[in-house]
């Protein structure tokens, strides 16, 4: 048990080397509804695009794409939206500033790392109680570690791709008209004739 | 004398009406609305269990002109109207040449897509109309598209 331990323990104080992803703290979160005539094409356009990009998608459907795209290349992806679709209806812009939880969760691993070294120290030390009673403390400690990493990966995903939902609506469209053609059998095209008549 | 003018005026009849008939495979897994007519219908009709419809009638090529020509003409007619393109023209391969346009249209509460098709041959021009709400529609394209391929007149 006593090397599992140490060993699990080393191997959180090697990967304790927190990256640091540019100076820019702020997560966006993005929210567009686009109009497009074909929902589905679009959906697989815009995520080739994010794709090739450097970005993921989470979700899709006939009705919304939800994206995660590299921070600096959200300017690019309203541009490319604006190109694909007939119209862009609105857009809706969050920012939140993740430097003090990514701060505060930095200096709480540095700290819970400190005192997972200092326990690893007293292990060699300690009599059978005092080495099961450290081992509780280690086990403990390297959950809340193994939290806090997790947490801080999150908000540096967060920090390095934007939040960003495609809500594909249907063109909007007016009904269209009934205006006479010179040519008698193509008067007789008409959809809601041909919908209303029936089988 | 008499009776061989009749026979001959019966034939040039019989040919006539025949030549107005249309004849298409059934998109799979539509069901047919079959007809009593002896020389096939003039307007053949198949319906998806969902109720998409599926119609092809002939008309006459009048004034007498080639695809190009009716392409423009029902395209510019229908946009006029107010149909908006949902992709662009597909020319298509049946007993002749042929194209079809896809068409959004708003109905009901719901997003519609109507298919309109034409293949022009010789005095007639088949002409085949189908539509569904967007999602159905897509489930049945490809039938559909398989089904237009098998047009002909006769």
């Amino acid at each position: 048990m006593k090397p599992l331990l140490f060993l699990l323990a080393v191997m959180m104080l090697v990967a304790c080397a927190v990256p640091v992803y540019g100076a820019d703290y702020m997560y966006h979160q993005y929210r567009t509804t686009i109009l497009v005539t074909d929902p589905e094409h679009s959906a697989d356009l815009i995520i080739e695009w994010v794709e090739d990009e450097g970005g993921y998608y989470t979700y899709k459907s006939q009705e919304i794409v939800v994206l995660r795209v590299p921070a600096e290349r959200t300017g690019v992806l309203r541009g490319y939206l604006e190109q694909i679709s007939e119209a862009v209806v609105e857009v809706s812009v969050q920012s939140r500033d993740l430097r003090e939880q990514i701060v505060t969760l930095r200096s709480r691993i540095k700290s819970g790392e400190e005192v997972l070294r200092r326990n690893l120290q007293y292990l060699d030390q300690a009599d059978v109680e005092g080495t099961l009673a450290i081992e509780r403390e280690i086990r403990s400690l390297l959950t809340e570690l193994e939290s806090f990493k997790g947490s801080l990966r999150k908000l540096e995903t967060d920090r390095r791709y934007a939040y960003f939902e495609v809500v594909l609506s249907f063109q909007e469209q007016t009904l269209p008209q009934d205006i006479p053609s010179s040519f008698g059998w193509i008067n007789t095209i008409d959809f809601y004739y041909f919908a209303e008549e029936g089988p | 004398m008499r009776f061989s003018r009749f026979v001959l005026a019966a034939v040039i009849l019989l040919l006539a009406a025949s030549c107005s008939r249309i004849r298409v495979e059934p998109p799979d897994g539509f069901a047919e609305y079959k007809t009593r007519e002896l020389w096939g219908p003039r307007v053949y009709r198949a319906v998806s269990p969902e109720g998409m419809l599926f119609k092809a009638r002939s008309v006459r090529n009048y004034p007498p002109q080639d695809l190009d020509f009716w392409k423009e003409a029902l395209f510019s007619h229908l946009e006029k109207e107010g149909y908006r393109p949902a992709g662009q023209a597909e020319v298509f391969q049946a007993s002749g040449d042929g194209v079809l346009f896809e068409w959004a249209v708003p109905y009901g509460q719901e997003d519609y897509i109507y298919l309109t098709a034409i293949v022009p041959s010789g005095r007639r021009i088949a002409v085949v109309e189908a539509g569904a709400e967007y999602s159905i529609y897509r489930e049945y394209r490809e039938v559909i598209l398989n089904s237009l391929k098998t047009i002909s007149l006769r």
